[in-house]
């Protein structure tokens, strides 16, 4: 049987089924299309032009790089240390009134015990426990996996990331794969009122999903890419809601990973942090968060694990969006933020066997809707 | 206009059956063919040939689910010139990238032994997707239905891409599986 012949037989498909997927897909009266050649008398079909919305304009598809050209031969493994730290900017120009973005709160020490006992904690713990901080390093990367120069070695895709009784699930490909992570620095312009010391962040995952280009936001070539170039925090509970059920299901989450009381803490105050980059080569899509902690300075950092294909329609520039929900009193002041990317890239279907394989890994999948 | 007083124009032999033909769904099947052939000119080309055949059609068919026939008309016509076109070393688009996923669907070597009829796997293929859950099924058609780009899918179902590309990639699976039970 030829492929050809398996697509031409999808026409057998019930017609039942097949207009359900047009209503489901709001097809229905989507593509008006009056032709000016038709009267309301009517004409003969044939040489009816059919209007169409003009194609992509070629300038915005973008050849793939050498850097992804390479990731087509070999699993590249690479990551990124990125920061940014332009939310003060932010709260000052951003005028829309539903979006908060500012999150007052007394200082972690106070309200969220510090944990740090995941493996991002445990990265960081050299400088978590400075007294007084201006410049806190972000590692999310034990020591030994950035000098053991195995910056190409491929990740254990099968491995159940180890459970935590809080934070997020994904947490163990760090350690084989993070050799060219870079050690990015904040400085913070305010001196932080409590000791550096990393905690983790009960979050739920909200999305993780390069899903698309935001509207509004153009592609610049300006960014490198993986750069964060956009963050902002939403407390709003219609807003957050709106937000999630933009996505269906909003969050995926490994359950196993968080105990019933902090899920239920989140759910009864949330609030969503909302981060967005950008990239201007071939699209990857988010594969999922290792950790996130908030330190004392006001920086959230995570580290995102990001999977790609090399399919032509995502060779093009992509902006991507992570969204934490956490729990309000969690979150004292987030002053920056932090993203560390650990890419993936194959050429085949392997790769996207391998995050199927992952996300079957994780426990207890669940969709979270947030009615607050 | 309700599908039902379109498919009684027809029936009454009323050219306005064409102009409301085009008006509902020619942008639809236009996107369909385009997304087949790649050329909005050949998409145009297919959607006059498919209207005429409906016209031709209709009476005495009655189609039950008028959206579902056209496009199903529409797919075909656009298969054929795509056929015909890519032994020419034109068109491409969607078809390409559909084809090559569902290479991985195909579970036994293309030897005449073991080719199965169209007919026999247009069967096949009906009875597999109503084995899919209501989502997947959606997600399925719209793909290899429609043509759409898993971009498309995402958007209008309002999520993500990635959940699109592992719906997918689980039903060829499945298919796969379905067509090596079936098949002789």
């Amino acid at each position: 049987m030829k492929a050809m012949t398996l697509l031409r037989a999808m026409s057998a498909i019930d017609p039942s089924d097949i207009e359900a997927a047009y209503r489901a897909a709001g097809l229905h009266g989507t593509f008006p299309a009056p032709s000016p050649a038709l009267t309301s008398e009517g004409t003969e079909p044939a040489g009816f032009p059919m209007p169409y919305p003009k194609p992509i304009s070629a300038g915005k598809r973008y050849a793939i790089g050498g850097w992804a050209a390479a990731a087509a031969c070999i699993a590249l493994v690479a990551a990124a240390g990125l920061y940014f730290r332009s939310n003060d900017d932010y709260l000052t120009t951003h005028s829309g009134s539903e979006w908060i973005t500012e999150i007052t709160g007394t200082s972690p020490a106070e309200t969220v015990p510090a944990q740090g006992t995941d493996d991002a904690s445990a990265g960081s713990a050299e400088t978590g426990t400075a007294p007084a901080v201006t410049v806190t390093s972000i590692i999310t990367a034990p020591p030994e996996a950035q000098t053991n120069g195995t910056g190409t070695e491929s990740p254990d895709m099968s491995s159940v990331p180890a459970a935590t009784d809080h934070g997020i699930p994904l947490t163990t490909v760090t350690e084989k794969t993070t050799a060219s992570t870079v050690t990015s620095a904040i400085t913070t312009a305010a001196a932080p009122s409590e000791a550096a010391v990393p905690y983790s962040v009960p979050a739920l995952l909200a999305t993780a999903d390069g899903s698309g280009t935001l509207p509004g936001y153009s592609p610049d070539t300006s960014y490198f890419p993986g750069e964060v170039n956009d963050f902002e925090v939403i407390d709003d509970a219609d807003a957050i809601r709106a937000f999630l059920e933009r996505h269906d299901p909003p969050a995926v989450l490994g359950t196993g990973r968080m105990s019933d009381a902090d899920r239920d803490a989140i759910l009864a105050d949330p609030v969503l942090v909302h981060v967005r980059w950008q990239t201007e080569d071939d699209r990857w899509t988010t594969y999922g968060i290792q950790s996130a902690e908030l330190d004392a300075s006001g920086c959230l950092s995570f580290s995102v694990v990001m999977y790609s294909n090399s399919a032509p329609e995502h060779a093009e520039p992509w902006v991507y969006e992570i969204a934490l929900l956490c729990r309000k009193s969690a979150v004292p002041e987030i002053r920056a933020a932090s993203v560390e990317l650990h890419c993936f890239a194959d050429n085949d279907e392997t790769g996207i066997e391998n995050y199927m394989k992952y996300l079957e890994s994780l426990s207890d999948d669940m969709t979270v809707r947030v009615t607050g | 206009m309700e599908d039902s007083q379109i498919i009684e124009l027809y029936f009454a032999r009323d050219e306005r059956a064409l102009t409301e033909t085009d008006r509902k769904y020619g942008g639809l099947c236009c996107s369909t063919g385009r997304q087949i052939l790649g050329s909005r000119e050949d998409a145009e080309e297919c959607w006059n040939d498919v209207m005429l055949k409906t016209w031709n059609k209709i009476p005495p068919e009655k189609p039950l689910y008028f959206a579902a026939y056209l496009v199903t008309l529409m797919r075909n016509a656009a298969l054929t010139l795509y056929e015909k076109l890519h032994a020419e070393k034109r068109g491409g688009a969607q078809t390409a990238l559909v084809l090559e996923e569902l290479e991985n669907c195909l579970t036994a070597p293309d030897d005449v032994e073991a080719q199965v009829s169209e007919a026999e796997t247009g069967e096949m293929i009906r009875r597999f997707v109503k084995t899919l859950s209501e989502d997947a099924r959606n997600i399925f058609i719209l793909r290899y239905v429609y043509m759409m780009p898993v971009k498309d899918i995402a958007e209008r179902l309002s999520i993500g891409a990635s959940k699109v590309k592992v719906s997918l990639h689980r039903s060829r699976a499945a298919l796969r599986d379905y067509l090596g039970g079936e098949q002789p």
